[in-house]
Protein backbone atom coordinates (compact mmCIF):
# COMPACT_ATOMS: atom_id res chain seq x y z
CA UNK A 1 0.00 0.00 0.00
CA UNK A 2 1.53 3.28 -1.15
CA UNK A 3 1.55 6.60 0.81
CA UNK A 4 -1.06 8.02 -1.51
CA UNK A 5 -3.66 5.79 -0.77
CA UNK A 6 -3.23 5.58 2.91
CA UNK A 7 -3.54 9.01 3.06
CA UNK A 8 -7.11 9.06 0.99
CA UNK A 9 -7.90 5.91 3.63
CA UNK A 10 -6.70 8.60 6.63
CA UNK A 11 -8.87 11.25 4.88
CA UNK A 12 -11.70 9.39 4.10
CA UNK A 13 -11.91 7.42 7.88
CA UNK A 14 -10.61 9.53 10.28
CA UNK A 15 -7.85 9.17 12.54
CA UNK A 16 -8.47 7.26 15.57
CA UNK A 17 -5.55 5.93 17.47
CA UNK A 18 -4.88 2.71 16.39
CA UNK A 19 -4.58 3.72 13.06
CA UNK A 20 -2.73 6.45 14.42
CA UNK A 21 -0.29 3.68 15.45
CA UNK A 22 -0.29 1.36 12.32
CA UNK A 23 0.38 4.80 10.19
CA UNK A 24 3.18 5.90 11.98
CA UNK A 25 5.18 3.20 10.69
CA UNK A 26 4.77 4.12 7.09
CA UNK A 27 5.48 7.07 7.80
CA UNK A 28 2.21 8.91 7.09
CA UNK A 29 1.11 11.92 9.12
CA UNK A 30 -2.79 11.36 10.70
CA UNK A 31 -2.68 14.89 12.35
CA UNK A 32 -3.81 16.81 9.26
CA UNK A 33 -6.92 13.96 8.85
CA UNK A 34 -10.35 14.49 9.64
CA UNK A 35 -11.49 13.19 12.75
CA UNK A 36 -14.08 10.50 13.12
CA UNK A 37 -16.96 10.45 14.33
CA UNK A 38 -17.61 8.66 18.07
CA UNK A 39 -20.44 7.61 20.13
CA UNK A 40 -20.06 11.42 21.81
CA UNK A 41 -20.63 13.40 18.26
CA UNK A 42 -22.49 16.27 18.64
CA UNK A 43 -21.01 17.93 21.73
CA UNK A 44 -17.68 17.06 20.53
CA UNK A 45 -17.32 18.99 17.07
CA UNK A 46 -14.14 20.82 16.67
CA UNK A 47 -14.80 24.34 17.51
CA UNK A 48 -14.37 27.37 15.35
CA UNK A 49 -11.11 27.76 16.22
CA UNK A 50 -9.92 24.46 18.07
CA UNK A 51 -6.98 22.31 16.02
CA UNK A 52 -8.34 18.87 15.00
CA UNK A 53 -5.41 17.50 17.27
CA UNK A 54 -6.61 18.66 20.44
CA UNK A 55 -9.76 18.07 19.67
CA UNK A 56 -8.87 14.24 19.07
CA UNK A 57 -7.15 14.68 22.93
CA UNK A 58 -10.22 16.48 24.01
CA UNK A 59 -12.04 13.61 23.02
CA UNK A 60 -9.69 11.14 24.33
CA UNK A 61 -10.33 12.41 27.48
CA UNK A 62 -14.07 12.55 28.34
CA UNK A 63 -14.59 9.09 27.19
CA UNK A 64 -15.59 5.68 29.64
CA UNK A 65 -12.39 3.94 30.90
CA UNK A 66 -13.59 1.30 28.93
CA UNK A 67 -13.77 2.91 25.85
CA UNK A 68 -9.88 4.19 26.42
CA UNK A 69 -8.79 0.85 27.24
CA UNK A 70 -10.11 -0.37 24.32
CA UNK A 71 -8.63 2.52 21.46
CA UNK A 72 -5.60 3.20 23.21
CA UNK A 73 -4.99 -1.07 23.55
CA UNK A 74 -1.63 -1.64 22.59
CA UNK A 75 -1.36 -4.82 20.83
CA UNK A 76 -3.72 -6.31 17.83
CA UNK A 77 -4.06 -9.58 19.76
CA UNK A 78 -5.42 -7.67 23.36
CA UNK A 79 -9.11 -7.27 21.70
CA UNK A 80 -10.88 -7.78 25.33
CA UNK A 81 -11.14 -4.79 27.79
CA UNK A 82 -9.22 -5.47 31.08
CA UNK A 83 -11.75 -2.04 32.88
CA UNK A 84 -14.30 -4.65 33.97
CA UNK A 85 -11.15 -7.08 36.37
CA UNK A 86 -9.56 -3.75 36.91
CA UNK A 87 -13.25 -3.01 38.80
CA UNK A 88 -13.50 -6.33 40.56
CA UNK A 89 -9.42 -6.20 41.82
CA UNK A 90 -10.54 -3.06 43.81
CA UNK A 91 -13.89 -4.35 45.40
CA UNK A 92 -11.73 -7.46 46.66
CA UNK A 93 -9.52 -5.22 48.23
CA UNK A 94 -12.01 -3.31 49.43
CA UNK A 95 -13.72 -6.45 50.82
CA UNK A 96 -10.50 -7.75 52.38
CA UNK A 97 -10.06 -4.65 54.62
CA UNK A 98 -13.30 -5.92 56.07
CA UNK A 99 -13.06 -9.43 56.00
CA UNK A 100 -9.52 -9.84 57.80
CA UNK A 101 -10.51 -8.16 61.19
CA UNK A 102 -13.32 -10.11 60.69
CA UNK A 103 -12.01 -13.57 60.71
CA UNK A 104 -9.73 -12.62 63.02
CA UNK A 105 -11.93 -11.04 65.90
CA UNK A 106 -14.70 -13.81 65.26
CA UNK A 107 -13.36 -16.77 64.26
CA UNK A 108 -15.30 -19.00 61.98
CA UNK A 109 -15.57 -21.65 58.83
CA UNK A 110 -17.26 -19.31 56.80
CA UNK A 111 -15.16 -16.14 56.84
CA UNK A 112 -12.42 -18.44 57.01
CA UNK A 113 -12.96 -19.51 53.90
CA UNK A 114 -14.26 -15.81 52.73
CA UNK A 115 -10.78 -14.94 53.88
CA UNK A 116 -9.04 -17.98 51.99
CA UNK A 117 -10.51 -16.92 48.73
CA UNK A 118 -10.03 -13.03 48.85
CA UNK A 119 -6.90 -13.71 49.84
CA UNK A 120 -5.46 -15.67 47.02
CA UNK A 121 -7.42 -13.50 44.43
CA UNK A 122 -5.74 -10.75 45.91
CA UNK A 123 -2.41 -11.94 46.37
CA UNK A 124 -2.84 -13.79 42.54
CA UNK A 125 -3.73 -10.48 40.91
CA UNK A 126 -0.33 -8.83 42.73
CA UNK A 127 1.84 -11.19 41.89
CA UNK A 128 0.45 -11.24 38.00
CA UNK A 129 1.44 -7.76 38.08
CA UNK A 130 4.80 -8.08 39.29
CA UNK A 131 5.34 -10.27 36.62
CA UNK A 132 3.84 -9.08 33.59
CA UNK A 133 5.29 -6.08 34.40
CA UNK A 134 9.24 -6.94 35.08
CA UNK A 135 9.25 -10.13 32.73
CA UNK A 136 8.81 -8.17 29.50
CA UNK A 137 9.03 -10.04 25.98
CA UNK A 138 11.14 -7.28 25.27
CA UNK A 139 13.78 -8.32 27.84
CA UNK A 140 13.35 -12.13 27.95
CA UNK A 141 12.08 -13.17 24.72
CA UNK A 142 8.39 -14.41 23.67
CA UNK A 143 8.08 -17.72 25.82
CA UNK A 144 9.46 -17.07 29.50
CA UNK A 145 6.78 -14.38 30.26
CA UNK A 146 3.83 -16.57 29.05
CA UNK A 147 5.64 -19.40 31.46
CA UNK A 148 6.29 -17.17 34.09
CA UNK A 149 2.12 -15.90 34.50
CA UNK A 150 1.14 -19.74 33.99
CA UNK A 151 3.17 -20.53 37.08
CA UNK A 152 1.63 -17.91 39.04
CA UNK A 153 -1.68 -19.24 38.08
CA UNK A 154 -0.68 -22.99 39.05
CA UNK A 155 0.60 -21.45 42.34
CA UNK A 156 -2.44 -19.75 43.27
CA UNK A 157 -4.53 -22.64 42.46
CA UNK A 158 -1.96 -24.69 44.87
CA UNK A 159 -2.20 -21.74 47.54
CA UNK A 160 -6.30 -21.75 47.18
CA UNK A 161 -6.24 -25.95 47.88
CA UNK A 162 -3.63 -25.76 50.50
CA UNK A 163 -5.82 -23.49 52.39
CA UNK A 164 -9.02 -24.59 51.52
CA UNK A 165 -7.67 -28.49 52.42
CA UNK A 166 -6.02 -26.35 56.05
CA UNK A 167 -9.53 -24.70 56.66
CA UNK A 168 -11.40 -28.06 56.19
CA UNK A 169 -8.92 -30.55 58.34
CA UNK A 170 -7.22 -28.17 60.56
CA UNK A 171 -7.79 -25.68 63.11
CA UNK A 172 -8.54 -22.55 60.07
CA UNK A 173 -7.26 -19.31 59.02
CA UNK A 174 -8.39 -16.91 62.19
CA UNK A 175 -7.69 -19.21 64.21
CA UNK A 176 -4.38 -20.10 63.38
CA UNK A 177 -3.21 -16.17 62.25
CA UNK A 178 -4.28 -15.85 66.32
CA UNK A 179 -2.30 -18.59 67.23
CA UNK A 180 0.97 -17.75 65.15
CA UNK A 181 0.86 -14.05 66.14
CA UNK A 182 0.68 -15.49 70.26
CA UNK A 183 4.22 -17.89 69.85
CA UNK B 1 28.31 7.62 7.26
CA UNK B 2 24.18 7.76 6.10
CA UNK B 3 23.12 8.82 3.20
CA UNK B 4 20.69 11.33 2.45
CA UNK B 5 17.75 8.74 1.06
CA UNK B 6 18.23 6.42 4.28
CA UNK B 7 18.62 9.92 6.77
CA UNK B 8 15.06 10.68 5.04
CA UNK B 9 13.45 6.77 6.11
CA UNK B 10 14.95 7.48 9.44
CA UNK B 11 13.56 10.76 10.29
CA UNK B 12 10.35 10.25 8.59
CA UNK B 13 9.56 7.15 10.49
CA UNK B 14 8.66 6.99 14.40
CA UNK B 15 10.73 7.23 16.90
CA UNK B 16 11.12 4.00 18.01
CA UNK B 17 11.80 2.51 14.74
CA UNK B 18 14.45 5.90 13.27
CA UNK B 19 16.35 4.96 16.83
CA UNK B 20 16.53 1.06 15.88
CA UNK B 21 17.57 2.09 12.69
CA UNK B 22 20.28 4.75 13.66
CA UNK B 23 21.22 2.26 16.12
CA UNK B 24 21.47 -0.52 13.89
CA UNK B 25 22.66 0.83 10.91
CA UNK B 26 26.61 1.62 11.59
CA UNK B 27 27.41 -1.41 13.53
CA UNK B 28 26.12 -4.81 13.03
CA UNK B 29 26.12 -6.00 17.15
CA UNK B 30 23.21 -6.11 19.14
CA UNK B 31 24.39 -7.87 22.47
CA UNK B 32 23.47 -5.31 25.12
CA UNK B 33 27.19 -5.15 26.48
CA UNK B 34 28.30 -3.82 22.88
CA UNK B 35 25.62 -1.08 23.20
CA UNK B 36 26.99 0.16 26.68
CA UNK B 37 30.24 0.00 25.40
CA UNK B 38 29.72 1.73 22.41
CA UNK B 39 27.91 4.34 23.74
CA UNK B 40 30.20 5.24 26.13
CA UNK B 41 33.05 5.14 24.07
CA UNK B 42 31.19 7.97 21.73
CA UNK B 43 30.51 9.79 25.19
CA UNK B 44 27.15 9.83 24.58
CA UNK B 45 25.12 11.51 27.59
CA UNK B 46 23.04 9.01 29.80
CA UNK B 47 19.41 9.75 31.14
CA UNK B 48 19.64 9.96 34.91
CA UNK B 49 17.63 6.96 35.72
CA UNK B 50 20.74 5.16 37.89
CA UNK B 51 21.07 7.44 40.28
CA UNK B 52 17.58 9.62 40.45
CA UNK B 53 16.98 10.71 43.81
CA UNK B 54 14.63 8.74 46.28
CA UNK B 55 11.58 10.45 46.99
CA UNK B 56 8.38 9.60 49.23
CA UNK B 57 6.20 8.69 46.11
CA UNK B 58 8.95 6.57 44.52
CA UNK B 59 9.78 5.12 48.16
CA UNK B 60 6.38 4.08 49.02
CA UNK B 61 5.30 2.84 45.88
CA UNK B 62 8.01 0.32 46.05
CA UNK B 63 7.79 -0.58 49.49
CA UNK B 64 4.26 -1.09 48.88
CA UNK B 65 4.98 -3.63 46.16
CA UNK B 66 7.41 -5.57 48.47
CA UNK B 67 5.60 -5.68 51.39
CA UNK B 68 2.72 -7.09 48.97
CA UNK B 69 5.45 -9.53 47.96
CA UNK B 70 6.49 -10.50 51.43
CA UNK B 71 3.57 -11.43 52.81
CA UNK B 72 2.19 -13.15 49.52
CA UNK B 73 5.29 -15.73 50.11
CA UNK B 74 4.24 -15.90 53.75
CA UNK B 75 0.56 -16.42 52.60
CA UNK B 76 0.86 -18.90 49.46
CA UNK B 77 4.04 -20.53 51.33
CA UNK B 78 1.62 -22.00 54.28
CA UNK B 79 -0.73 -22.29 51.70
CA UNK B 80 1.26 -24.82 49.91
CA UNK B 81 3.14 -26.55 53.03
CA UNK B 82 -0.74 -26.99 54.25
CA UNK B 83 -0.74 -29.48 51.23
CA UNK B 84 2.23 -31.35 52.84
CA UNK B 85 0.60 -31.99 56.28
CA UNK B 86 -1.18 -35.08 56.47
CA UNK B 87 0.29 -36.17 59.79
CA UNK B 88 0.51 -32.96 61.71
CA UNK B 89 -1.95 -30.42 62.72
CA UNK B 90 -1.03 -26.77 62.95
CA UNK B 91 -0.65 -26.59 67.11
CA UNK B 92 2.36 -29.08 66.15
CA UNK B 93 4.09 -27.08 63.69
CA UNK B 94 4.12 -24.24 65.79
CA UNK B 95 5.65 -25.98 68.93
CA UNK B 96 8.05 -27.47 66.81
CA UNK B 97 9.35 -24.01 65.32
CA UNK B 98 8.89 -22.60 68.70
CA UNK B 99 11.65 -25.48 70.01
CA UNK B 100 14.29 -25.27 67.09
CA UNK B 101 14.15 -20.81 66.26
CA UNK B 102 14.86 -18.61 69.54
CA UNK B 103 12.07 -16.95 70.55
CA UNK B 104 14.17 -13.48 69.96
CA UNK B 105 14.30 -14.27 66.13
CA UNK B 106 10.40 -15.41 66.15
CA UNK B 107 9.29 -12.27 67.48
CA UNK B 108 11.49 -10.36 65.01
CA UNK B 109 9.87 -12.02 62.46
CA UNK B 110 6.01 -11.43 63.69
CA UNK B 111 6.94 -7.35 64.36
CA UNK B 112 8.37 -7.64 60.59
CA UNK B 113 5.21 -9.05 60.06
CA UNK B 114 2.97 -6.86 61.41
CA UNK B 115 3.72 -4.01 60.51
CA UNK B 116 4.32 -5.18 56.59
CA UNK B 117 0.49 -6.29 56.89
CA UNK B 118 0.26 -2.56 58.55
CA UNK B 119 1.68 -0.38 56.04
CA UNK B 120 0.57 -2.29 52.68
CA UNK B 121 -3.00 -2.03 54.24
CA UNK B 122 -2.39 1.96 55.05
CA UNK B 123 -0.85 2.42 51.54
CA UNK B 124 -3.84 0.54 50.16
CA UNK B 125 -6.31 2.70 50.97
CA UNK B 126 -4.27 5.48 49.97
CA UNK B 127 -4.22 3.77 46.34
CA UNK B 128 -7.72 3.33 46.69
CA UNK B 129 -8.17 6.85 47.44
CA UNK B 130 -6.58 7.30 43.56
CA UNK B 131 -8.55 4.69 41.97
CA UNK B 132 -11.53 6.67 43.54
CA UNK B 133 -9.84 10.25 41.71
CA UNK B 134 -8.79 12.03 44.90
CA UNK B 135 -5.36 12.59 46.27
CA UNK B 136 -3.18 13.25 43.09
CA UNK B 137 -1.96 16.78 43.33
CA UNK B 138 1.83 16.44 44.91
CA UNK B 139 0.52 18.28 48.53
CA UNK B 140 -1.92 15.91 48.61
CA UNK B 141 0.81 13.14 47.63
CA UNK B 142 3.04 13.88 50.10
CA UNK B 143 0.41 14.72 52.96
CA UNK B 144 -1.09 11.12 52.69
CA UNK B 145 2.46 9.65 52.18
CA UNK B 146 3.49 10.83 55.77
CA UNK B 147 0.19 9.83 57.40
CA UNK B 148 1.27 6.27 55.88
CA UNK B 149 4.37 5.99 57.41
CA UNK B 150 3.61 7.64 60.86
CA UNK B 151 0.49 5.35 61.31
CA UNK B 152 2.95 2.48 60.31
CA UNK B 153 5.40 3.47 62.98
CA UNK B 154 2.54 3.61 65.47
CA UNK B 155 1.13 0.44 64.11
CA UNK B 156 4.24 -1.23 65.02
CA UNK B 157 4.50 0.15 68.75
CA UNK B 158 1.02 -0.98 69.16
CA UNK B 159 1.69 -4.63 67.96
CA UNK B 160 5.20 -4.61 70.10
CA UNK B 161 3.42 -3.25 73.00
CA UNK B 162 0.10 -5.76 72.89
CA UNK B 163 2.40 -8.96 72.23
CA UNK B 164 4.50 -8.12 76.32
Amino acid sequence: MNSLSLMRFVAKNGCNPLIARQLSLHSVRCMAAKPMASPLSVQNRPKSGESTTTALIARSLQQSPQQLSTRWSSSAAQSHSHAKLWSIERYVSMALLGVIPAALVVPNPALDYLLALSLVAHIHWGLEAIVVDYIRPSIFGAFIPKVMVAYVYMLSIAALAGLFYFNYTDVGLGVAIRMAAKM
Amino acid sequence: MLTNVVLRRVLMSSPRSAAVRLATSSSSVSPKDDYFAKNAALNRPVSPWINYKLQVTSVLSFSHRMTGLALSALVYGGGIAALYSHNTNFAQVLQSIQTTVPHSLIFTVQVLTATSLAYHTLNGVRHLSWDFGYGFSIKELYTSGYLVLGLTVLSAIAFIMASN
